[in-house]
């Protein structure tokens, strides 16, 4: 188990190493001048040399990188040129906690629907519910996230009225905390101010969860264990949950990993529909303004996330399953 | 024996159920993507009315018989646009698919064929692209190169190529000890003509699927860029653009936000069946699932 981890360790680090070079290389992909470029058309030579001077850009191309690579790891991203010289690392600070909250709530959403209906299509296979489902699943894939947030705005926004179109409540820590206190007001607002984008983005995940459960859970459930369960007269349910499923949920864990990056994804189409004020919002707009030290840094703290995770799937897989370390 | 031909009975029904299922599932995923690119290729003979052309009196129309799909916040005929904008997404997809499996497959070949440093940076690289969620790197990939329908395909084809260059991979790893191989190899035959004349088509199975299943992805990638304003810019008209644009009318005028949806809906719907009916032909061991 320690080798693995040490070995997952060092691809992480070369992997790391590649995702500062590629978000590196982005300013430099650039046509043209990135300090021309950075300041548009009206700007002067002397404006590009001082902006050249002040980003480094006369140094040569591995010095800044090393450079950046050694400024990032300190926490360092740079100042954004559009908001002021802000500090990139506090902007992301700052819209993170958004960003976690709506992805948080939109993976336990997946897992709390997926799982069950998943579980549910297994037992009674070629079942109404099974084709129904599977049915809807099949258009679910189908379904790019932008439409259907625009759907259930349509329809729970404008239509029914049920939750607002727009925005963010309370941060979710201090709407419970509130709570405890004795005061719903805040919790209720915040979790209807979360409902809709969470489902937006929860759709492809419980459509991806439910479709592997299903397939895990009738594998297993043709098993021969299953089937010495079954004789020895354990009730339906008792091997249903307690022999097929444990088993059945495993691949579900990789699933999630990989949902994972999805949804950090996803998030940046949905916080722009819901004007959720995130992590995907602050990219847009820099995207808009040409900020490359803010598209940088966000892009930088995302794929960093989505790398965390899908490492602690993996080690989580491979202590849960001993046969995958000895591949 | 008699007891195992017994039980394999139902199983071979309900293998034959599922697969005439899952075939007529590619029929009509076929025939719809049949009927959408013929749309698109027929697009200015299909209706009277020319997709740029604004009539401020007839703003954000609901669909009626002279407008079957209804008209945009400039009086423009929704079906008009709708017809030539599938021509852009299949257009900017399809080629996004192709630079997407030309660079993947030919990195997955190399790395295959040759393993060792070879194999061992071209894999780093697609661990690299593999940790940026798809939606993430194509944004940014279009932020550094600029909105453009060929930026929009080099995006798709970067954010793509790791699918096509891992099976290819490993797909070559698993025939390159076979007899054929090392028999091509002890003639002379010079390694590039043993990797496209020999391995390429013995890998082409699963490029077709990826292939198939990934125009479904492509068009989603295409229209969320469009869709958040940095894909194919207007006046084109864009399924994504003008769904962007229905949301700031959804009040007034529904219509211009769900018609492009579902659009954008069915497309990627019938390629996605299209693609599952490729795959369990190809690969007879998926049907099961």
């Amino acid at each position: 188990m320690l080798r693995y981890l040490i070995r997952r360790l060092l691809q992480m680090i070369v992997v790391l190493l590649g995702i500062a070079l590629l978000v590196f290389s982005l300013l430099h992909l650039v046509p043209g001048d990135p300090a021309a470029v950075l300041l548009g058309q009206q700007a002067t030579a002397q404006d590009i040399a001082r902006l050249r001077l002040a980003l480094g850009l006369d140094r040569p191309l591995w010095y800044q990188f090393v450079e950046y690579t050694g400024r990032a790891l300190r926490g360092d991203l740079g100042a954004s040129i559009s908001l002021g010289g802000e500090r990139v690392t506090a902007l992301v600070a700052a819209r993170l906690p958004a960003t976690l909250e709506l992805a948080v709530a939109a993976m336990a959403l997946a897992v709390a629907v997926g799982v069950p209906v998943g579980v549910l299509c297994a037992v009674r296979q070629y079942s109404v519910v099974d084709l129904v489902s599977m049915s809807v699943t099949q258009v679910g894939v189908s379904m790019p996230v932008f439409w259907l947030g625009i759907l259930f705005i349509l329809l729970f926004s404008l239509e029914l009225r049920w939750f607002p179109t727009f925005g963010r409540g309370d941060p979710i820590t201090s709407a419970v905390a509130a709570l405890l206190r004795g005061d719903p007001g805040p919790f209720v607002d915040s979790v209807r101010h979360l409902a809709l984008p969470a489902l937006t983005l929860a759709c492809t995940a419980v459509v991806l969860i439910a479709r592997m459960v299903r397939s895990t859970m009738l594998e297993v459930l043709g098993q021969d264990y299953i089937r010495t369960a079954r004789s020895k007269g354990l009730a339906g349910r008792t091997v249903t949950y307690r022999h097929a499923l444990r088993n059945a949920l495993l691949p579900v864990i990789t699933i999630m990993g990989l949902q994972a990056g999805a949804l950090l994804g996803g998030a940046v189409v949905t916080e722009t529909i819901f004007g959720w004020p995130g992590l995907g919002q602050l990219l847009i707009n820099a995207i808009g303004q040409r900020d490359f030290p803010v598209i940088q840094g966000a892009t930088m703290v995302i794929a960093l996330l989505f790398s965390a995770i899908n490492l602690t799937v993996d080690v989580t897989y491979a202590w849960l399953d001993p046969r995958i370390r000895y591949e | 024996m008699m007891e195992a031909a017994q039980i394999r009975v139902p199983g071979r029904w309900l293998a034959a159920r599922t697969r005439i299922g899952r075939s007529r599932a590619a029929l009509l995923g076929g025939g719809l993507v049949l009927l959408i690119v013929a749309v698109a290729a027929a697009a200015p003979w299909l209706t009277p009315y020319d997709p740029f052309q604004m009539a401020m009196g007839h703003r954000l129309e609901p669909p009626s018989w002279s407008h079957p799909l209804g008209t945009d916040m400039f009086g423009r005929d929704l079906w008009a646009r709708m017809a030539l904008g599938a021509r852009f997404s299949l257009l900017v997809a399809s080629l996004g698919v192709a630079i997407a499996s030309a660079l993947g497959v030919s990195l997955g070949l190399l790395a295959g064929y040759y393993g060792g440093w070879i194999d061992a940076v071209i894999s780093r690289i697609v661990d690299v692209f593999l940790a940026f969620p798809v939606i993430l790197l194509a944004l940014v990939l279009i932020a550094a190169l600029g909105p453009s329908p060929v930026n929009v395909m080099i995006a798709i084809g970067l954010v793509y190529w790791t699918t096509y260059a891992r099976v290819v991979r490993v797909s070559v790893m698993a025939v390159r000890h076979e007899e054929y191989v090392l028999a091509a190899r002890a003639i002379g035959i010079p390694d590039f003509r043993i990797l496209v004349r020999h391995l390429l088509p013995n890998v082409s199975a699963p490029i077709i699927v990826i292939g198939t299943l990934g125009m479904g992805s492509a068009i989603v990638i295409e229209s969320t860029l469009s869709f958040l304003g940095v894909g194919v810019q207007p006046p084109a008209p864009s399924w994504g653009w003008t769904l962007a644009l229905g949301l700031r009318y959804m009040r007034q005028a529904p219509h211009l936000a769900v018609v492009p949806g579902v659009a954008i809906m069915l497309t990627v719907f019938a390629f996605n069946l299209l693609g599952d009916g490729v795959r369990d032909l190809a690969d007879p061991r998926s049907r099961s699932r």
